[in-house]
């Protein structure tokens, strides 16, 4: 096999590549077999020492990582042919031809949208766990309540004056907690203004800014409390 | 020699070559002869994975001798590839060699 001969042959083995890609590899197999004709040997002695010519192209198409039993389809029309054969080292390649940053690029893609998709139905399923257990919570205490077996009237009255009662004395807390709040608020605010003429009144905002969470926090979780007993009570 | 052991440390190797100085594939092939004897033709596929994989950079000089001639230079991410490939080596053979011994002395 004489230098054409084994050139063609290289080329016709590579043609899933990308013109450039082929070319160059061609390029550096050419440049090598010219140096070692230049030192003294034979065109054929040159390209036998590359090796069979099947493990080499294998290992140049690896490279790629492009599966060395791919096969090209020859059409009779040329333009359809590349193509088809674009369309099919896409595929390969999956969309991004011949660069293997591009395929780096895809799998860490594939990975983060997994990963994304993953953190959602996790999300979700938290969520969803959480409303299943307030539902059922709420469930449960209706069903635990249906379920007793005592004189039926006297037990429900006796239900809902204990449940209006409970109401009652967290409203009764609830409301001086969220005024005070409200004040804080408007003290904060006060406070804020001084401070940004000067006076030394930091630790005082800081001080004031710690009640207003405390209080907006206190105010809140009873009114939750608050609201949840009253659709438990109302439910009935 | 046992082909098996020429693949595996031929990527070794080709680092390490192009690791001492900036080299065209001609030249890359002939340093690594001096080491194992390979087919030459296997050599360009290595080099191409390797740059793939951006290990290596590649410039074109020119040369009096005739068309430019494609260089490799090794990349930072080819120097810690290089080092990991070493250590993997070195703990390789290190353990291969204890248990020659061991075996021998039986």
């Amino acid at each position: 096999m004489n230098k054409e001969q084994f050139l063609k042959e290289l080329e016709s083995r590579l043609k899933v590549l990308d013109q450039r890609e082929r070319q160059d590899m061609l390029a550096e197999y050419s440049q090598h077999i010219d140096m070692k004709v230049e030192s003294g040997m034979s065109e054929k002695e040159a390209i036998e020492d590359f090796g069979d010519i099947d493990s080499l192209v294998e290992e140049l198409l690896e490279a790629y990582h492009i599966d060395p039993d791919f096969r090209v389809l020859e059409t009779e029309e040329k333009s359809k042919g590349k193509e088809s054969v674009r369309r099919k080292a896409g595929k390969v390649l999956g969309g991004k031809k011949n660069s293997f940053s591009g395929y780096l690029e895809q799998q860490k893609k594939r990975r983060e949208e997994r990963k994304a998709s993953r953190k959602e139905k996790e999300k979700k399923n938290f969520f969803q766990n959480k409303k299943d257990q307030i539902s059922s919570t709420c469930q449960a205490r209706r069903q635990n309540d249906e379920g007793k077996e005592w004189p039926g009237e006297v037990w429900k009255t006796m239900k809902s004056i204990v449940g209006w009662c409970v109401k009652l004395l967290l409203l009764l807390i609830a409301i001086p907690i969220i005024v005070v709040d409200l004040f804080a608020v408007f003290g904060l605010g006060v406070l804020l203004i001084l401070l940004m003429q000067g006076y030394p009144l930091i630790g005082i905002t800081i001080g004031v800014f710690g009640v207003v969470l405390c209080c907006s926090a206190c105010g809140l979780i009873m009114l939750s409390y608050i609201i949840c007993r009253r659709t438990d009570v109302v439910a009935r | 020699m046992n082909a098996q052991f020429k693949k595996g440390v031929l990527e070794l190797i080709v680092l390490v070559a192009v690791s001492n100085r900036d080299m065209y594939g001609y030249e890359l092939v002939a340093e690594v002869s001096k080491v194992v004897n390979v087919k030459e033709g296997t050599i360009y596929p290595i080099l191409k994975r390797l740059t793939n994989e951006h290990y290596f950079e590649t410039y074109l000089r020119e040369s009096t001798e005739g068309p430019p001639r494609k260089y490799y230079h090794l990349t930072a991410a080819g120097i810690l590839h290089l080092d990991e490939l070493r250590k993997e080596w070195e703990d390789f053979s290190k353990n291969v060699n204890n248990f020659l011994k061991e075996q021998s002395h039986e």
